[in-house]
């Protein structure tokens, strides 16, 4: 019998329908090979966290979702759907813009360093997407731009500049603008790690009501704690490859990998 | 109150003057403006041969004086006359100094507009542009809405300068052009006066004086503008406004 998480009831729930594929995927920038064949299934409802030493190709491999990185070997499918891409190789290219903006307006993704537009109001952040992407009604919109930013606790700062806010509120209103395009998905870069801990509970709270309400995300973390709590399942990257693949209650206390515990070990301070 | 006086007629035979240099200015900055945008867009392009075409031009405009560039040009035009002008029956417009002074104006502040553009759209904040592409955005409206106004905002004094410089350039166009009936500027009005009486000091500060006023105006839109463009920065706004007020204290 497995112990009891909060997410326990998930595994059992998951409808096994996959949203993002990922199968062999390879990526290196000049002669420095960041990905080395890594395959990644997120299925509907999941929590798929990503997790390593820095360096080890986490970031990169959340950015191939959604194509910031282009791999250069190996496919993506999202929703089923596959990324058309050229020929494998390092000027690998996607082949299809109007794809590929489409397959993006429907993954929300939090960077680590905000990344707000700066020169818009919150609320402007917010509603930027559905209005300029989707082309969505604007009352519509903003009705529920209003109500996602209620949800991350930002509603009074709807008419603020993102300059006005600290890293935490920035990070959630970041988080905001992406729930607002209804995502398939919402990719988390390191969403916490440019926050002091402080701040890093009010995102992390945030991560964690997103996760209770059956998103399916990826993300990118060294917040083990968080990976604990919410994850379905967690990769251990490793120099370019999946190390170990596990349900958090598995791989938190009973690593496989010899490299695995060595970091669980340095990360919980022992 | 002789010199008061004098002083007086001076700025009335000077207010028709001002209005060609003014002319000069505001028949070029807005092209200029508008084809830097262009020329900027195309150095920070990926295709080598608009990356250097456009390099090319920057450089040629902006490594020779602006003096020698209506020397040349005049000169080319000229030799155009006879066999391409002429016959079109268009030579009265071209050789016409209100329509080439412009011109060559245009050609020069393209450049260095072009440059100053180039520079800010290399800062533009990285992570904005890629949220921007992270929620598929268009290339259009991708620079509409997220890179052009921080370009704006980043080459926003650095351009201000670029006008008032241009501006004090529309002095050159009569050293060169030739000066039809009473169409002069501030510089040949002003040397016109002096070969009267000689009285160097009068004259020129006088004309000193209306480009002096005319740059005080620019300085103080410009601000008011630039504040705009920074209001989503604490503090940026209040900067702009100390420099400007600083120097006539």
């Amino acid at each position: 019998m497995v112990i009891a998480t909060p997410r326990s009831p998930r595994h059992v729930d998951a409808m096994s329908i996959p949203v993002v594929e990922l199968s062999g995927i390879h990526k290196s920038f000049g002669a420095n090979a960041v990905l080395r064949g890594i395959s990644l299934i997120a299925n509907e409802g999941e929590v798929i966290t990503l997790i390593g030493s820095s360096g080890s190709g986490k970031s990169t491999l959340l950015r191939c979702i959604n194509l910031l990185e282009v791999p250069e070997q190996g496919q993506v499918r999202i929703g089923g759907e596959d990324v058309s891409l050229s020929l494998p190789g390092p000027h690998r290219r996607p082949t299809n813009e109007t794809q590929i903006r489409r397959i993006r307006s429907e993954l929300g993704m939090v960077f680590q360093s905000f990344n707000l537009w700066s020169h818009m109001s919150v609320l402007d952040n917010v509603m930027a997407a559905p209005l300029r992407v989707q082309g969505r009604d604007a009352a519509d919109v903003r009705a529920e731009a209003m109500a996602t930013l209620a949800k991350v606790g930002l509603a009074e700062k709807a008419e603020a500049w993102p300059a006005e806010l600290s890293g935490g509120q920035q990070q959630r209103a970041a988080i905001a603008r992406a729930l607002c395009i209804n995502p398939r998905v919402m990719l988390f870069d390191e969403p916490t790690s440019a926050l002091d801990p402080e701040l890093q509970v009010e995102v992390t709270r945030v991560i964690r009501l997103l996760a209770d309400e059956g998103r399916t995300m990826v993300l990118v973390t060294h917040d083990m704690g968080l990976a604990r709590a919410i994850s379905s399942r967690v990769l251990f990257l490793h120099q370019g490859l999946i190390e170990e693949e596990a349900p958090p209650e598995t791989l938190f206390t009973a690593p496989k990998s010899a490299r695995v515990a060595q970091f669980l070990k340095a990360s919980s301070g022992g | 109150m002789t010199q008061l006086t004098a002083v007086l007629a001076d700025i009335a035979l000077l207010a028709k003057p001002a209005l060609f240099n003014l002319y000069f200015a505001f028949a070029s900055i807005p092209i200029g403006f508008l084809f830097a945008i262009f020329l900027a867009l195309g150095k920070a392009s990926r295709h080598g041969l608009l990356r250097r075409l456009s390099s090319s031009y920057i450089y040629m405009f902006r490594g020779s004086p602006l003096f020698i560039q209506f020397f040349m040009i005049y000169s080319m035009v000229l030799a155009l006359n006879l066999s391409v002008w002429k016959p079109l029956g268009i030579d009265g417009i071209v050789l016409n100094p209100l329509v080439l002074g412009p011109v060559v104006l245009a050609l020069n502040t393209t450049a260095y507009t072009a440059e100053i553009l180039f520079g800010a759209l290399t800062s533009v904040p990285r992570g904005e542009i890629e949220a921007a592409r992270a929620f598929g955005f268009s290339p259009g409206t991708r620079f509409r809405r997220i890179v052009w106004p921080h370009m704006i905002r980043l080459a926003w004094p650095a351009y201000t300068n670029e006008v008032v410089f241009l501006f004090h350039a529309t002095t050159l166009v009569y050293f060169t052009l030739p000066v039809i009936d009473d169409q002069k500027d501030l510089m040949t009005k002003a040397g016109e006066l002096f070969q009267r009486d000689f009285n160097v000091l009068l004259h020129y500060s006088v004309a000193g004086l209306y480009f002096l006023a005319c740059s005080l105006a620019i300085f103080v839109v410009s601000g008011l503008i630039y504040r705009r463009l920074t209001r989503h920065m604490p503090g940026a706004a209040q900067r702009w406004r100390f420099t400007l007020i600083s120097p006539l204290r």
